[in-house]
């Protein structure tokens, strides 16, 4: 045989080595290619490679195609293919093996592709370890640059960053360089130092391997961000058992909205609480006169029977019980309807100065002896308005500065034309009022828990209401008052107003 | 009306004039002696110089010092040598009464009779 020699030397080859025909059906293989193959020689001889016995796999694992298989391209490009890594899926065994493939055609006088000669070299080992790593660690390049995860290398002694991917530099607002120099307690909110350092006690003493835990951290330029952390230990890899691997993500615009809907929860909640605490002021003076006022009628019952006159003054203490619980429900009416905005101004073109008067002369017949002095223009002043309303926001602070100062000291009440709107002032010389109490005059259900335990005598919300009414004017209301020396509440109406 | 037999004592702690006044005129009519005060303050006082009253009627909420404050002076003084009855317009008046320890209450607002009652039932 003239090939006997060739024979010899490929049955004992190290190498597979295969013949196909143009047509890619198998002529010739040696033993080797039969056993990298998985398949017997006479499995082989007439096979083409389109034949699903065989299974190829790319470098990542994904299965390869027919127009990659080696012999298929060295047909396609008809030159010869080189140092080509492939995986092949063995059918009888179900195993991988990796061979680095060499394709050649082979051309006749004309030309034409008479045979491909395929070659390769089972690899599985040392060699393709190296490049399948090569391969991974291009792959986990990738990952770690473009993940939208901050992730880094820090040393398990002392924390110091080694490495860390872009979107870490982004998350910490630094530069690998820059964290060099900065411990991480110094970026880190104070009060979540303590619960990190002590997570990283556990891992020290090998309690924990790592840890999750979410924290606030300080970029560069001062803005405090949430991030989720994950610190977890390395220790499948023996070069890297003294390494942390640090993962980072901003958490800020999910914490933001878990904070906003807490703190409107504890909005919700407070407001329910303070609703009801009023409820329960409410109910607390209603109780009071109705008290006085049954045991009033009790008494006169009481003399009816005993044959002695009810006199008249016992009928005016009545009457004024009465008063104390219309005006408690007047009020209580009051801030129904502002709150479910139905308290509608009935506005009329008229002259604010007579409204004034009358409101004094009202509070001249609960206090004759009262000094009001009264400073107002003495033309009329006319203006869109409504006069109950007005009335009554006027003889509210008219009698708390009554009530509130010595019965002696004088209260003046003026009115001065504005270009755009009318001041109206009213000023007490009583004790005066402090900044903490100022904030909350206007505002209802604001009475303190204290005030549940000491008399404190109406709802509180008389200045609530008159400030309502200025707003539905258009109109402002405020305060000003010094310690010591009294008290003067002014509102401002407009003179020119849109209905 | 025996007046061979002691008036027994009543005091009467209640910062709302009309209903200190008619309580009063009331228990009067009873044949009570009657001792009243605006706030705990003033019938702490009163207590210095005049003898233990019966009962004691008490309202919680008052100006200068309330309810609360008069139970924990008066007991630490006089221990229960008088009994208290709370008079009270809060929603829960017996947990007024426990508070400070009060013998019984009365829930605003009340009636005559239901007064009379509690004073007779826990008077000494």
């Amino acid at each position: 045989m003239a090939y006997e020699r060739e024979r010899v030397i490929l049955a004992n080859l190290d190498m597979g080595f295969i013949i196909h025909a143009p047509d890619t059906s198998i002529i010739f293989s040696n033993p080797k290619a039969a056993e990298i193959l998985g398949l017997t020689e006479n499995q082989l001889k007439g096979k083409e490679a389109k034949s699903t016995d065989w299974k190829f796999l790319r470098k990542d694992g994904t299965s390869l195609p027919l127009e990659e298989y080696p012999v298929m391209q060295a047909i396609t490009t008809k030159k010869k293919m080189r140092n080509m890594l492939f995986g092949i899926n063995r059918p009888s065994t179900h195993d991988i093996r990796w061979v680095n493939v060499n394709a050649t055609p082979i051309f006749d006088n004309k030309e034409e592709i008479s045979e491909i000669i395929i070659s390769f070299q089972d690899i599985t080992g040392p060699k393709l370890t190296e490049e399948i790593l090569e391969e991974s660690e291009s792959r986990f390049r990738v990952i770690f640059n473009e993940a939208p995860l901050g992730i880094a290398m820090i040393d398990s002694l002392n924390g110091a960053i080694f490495s860390m991917n872009p979107m870490f530099t982004q998350i910490l607002g630094r530069s690998l360089e820059e964290m060099s120099t900065i411990n991480w307690m110094s970026i880190t909110h104070p009060e979540d130092i303590l619960k990190e350092l002590d997570q990283m006690a556990l891992m020290s003493a090998g309690k924990i391997n790592g840890f999750k835990m979410e924290k606030r951290i300080f970029q560069k330029d001062g803005s405090l961000i949430w991030v989720n952390i994950t610190i977890a230990q390395m220790k499948h890899s023996p070069n890297l058992d003294r390494h942390h691997l640090y993962m980072i993500e901003d958490i800020s615009a999910r914490k933001k909205i878990e904070i906003d809907l807490q703190q409107a929860k504890i909005a919700a909640d407070s407001a329910s609480v303070i609703k009801s605490r009023f409820l329960d002021i409410a109910a607390h003076e209603l109780r009071t006169p109705v008290t006085a006022f049954s045991l009033l009628i009790q008494l006169s019952q009481k003399q009816l029977e005993k044959g002695y006159p009810v006199e008249a003054s016992l009928l005016k203490r009545l009457k004024m019980q009465a008063d104390r619980i219309s005006h408690l429900v007047v009020d209580l009416l009051d801030v129904s309807r502002l709150e479910r905005g139905v308290l509608k101004l009935n506005l009329e073109f008229k002259d604010i100065n007579s409204v004034i008067n009358e409101c004094v002369a009202d509070l001249k017949l609960r206090q004759p002896d009262r000094v009001v002095k009264i400073l107002t223009p003495k033309a009329s002043v006319k203006l869109n308005f409504d006069s109950f309303r007005i009335a009554q926001v006027i003889t509210n602070i008219l009698e708390n500065a009554r009530r509130y100062t010595d019965k002696d000291s004088p209260i003046e009440i003026s009115l001065e034309t504005k270009k755009k709107f009318v001041l109206i002032s009213i000023t007490d010389h009583g004790p005066g009022i402090s900044d903490e109490q100022k904030s909350k005059l206007f505002t209802p259900f604001t009475r303190g828990s204290d005030e549940l335990t000491s008399r404190s005598t109406g709802l509180g919300l008389g200045l609530f209401i008159c400030s309502e009414i200025i707003k539905l004017h258009g109109g402002k209301i405020g305060v000003i008052s010094k310690m010591g020396e009294g008290s003067t509440f002014y509102f401002e109406l407009p003179t020119r107003q849109s209905k | 009306m025996n007046t061979n037999i002691k008036q027994k004592l009543i005091m009467i702690i209640e910062d709302d004039i009309e209903i200190l006044s008619t309580v009063k005129l009331f228990l009067e009519f009873e044949g009570y002696k009657v001792v009243t005060a605006p706030n705990g303050f003033e019938a702490m006082n009163i207590l210095k110089s005049s003898e233990l009253p019966n009962l004691i009627l008490l309202d919680m909420k008052m100006p200068i010092m309330n309810g609360w404050e008069f139970a924990i002076e008066f007991l630490d003084k006089h221990d229960h040598k008088a009994p208290i009855v709370v008079m009270t317009a809060a929603s829960d008046a017996e947990q007024r009464a426990r508070d400070i320890h009060a013998i019984g209450w009365l829930s605003k607002p009340f009636d005559f009779n239901e007064l009379l009652k509690k004073v007779k039932k826990y008077e000494k």
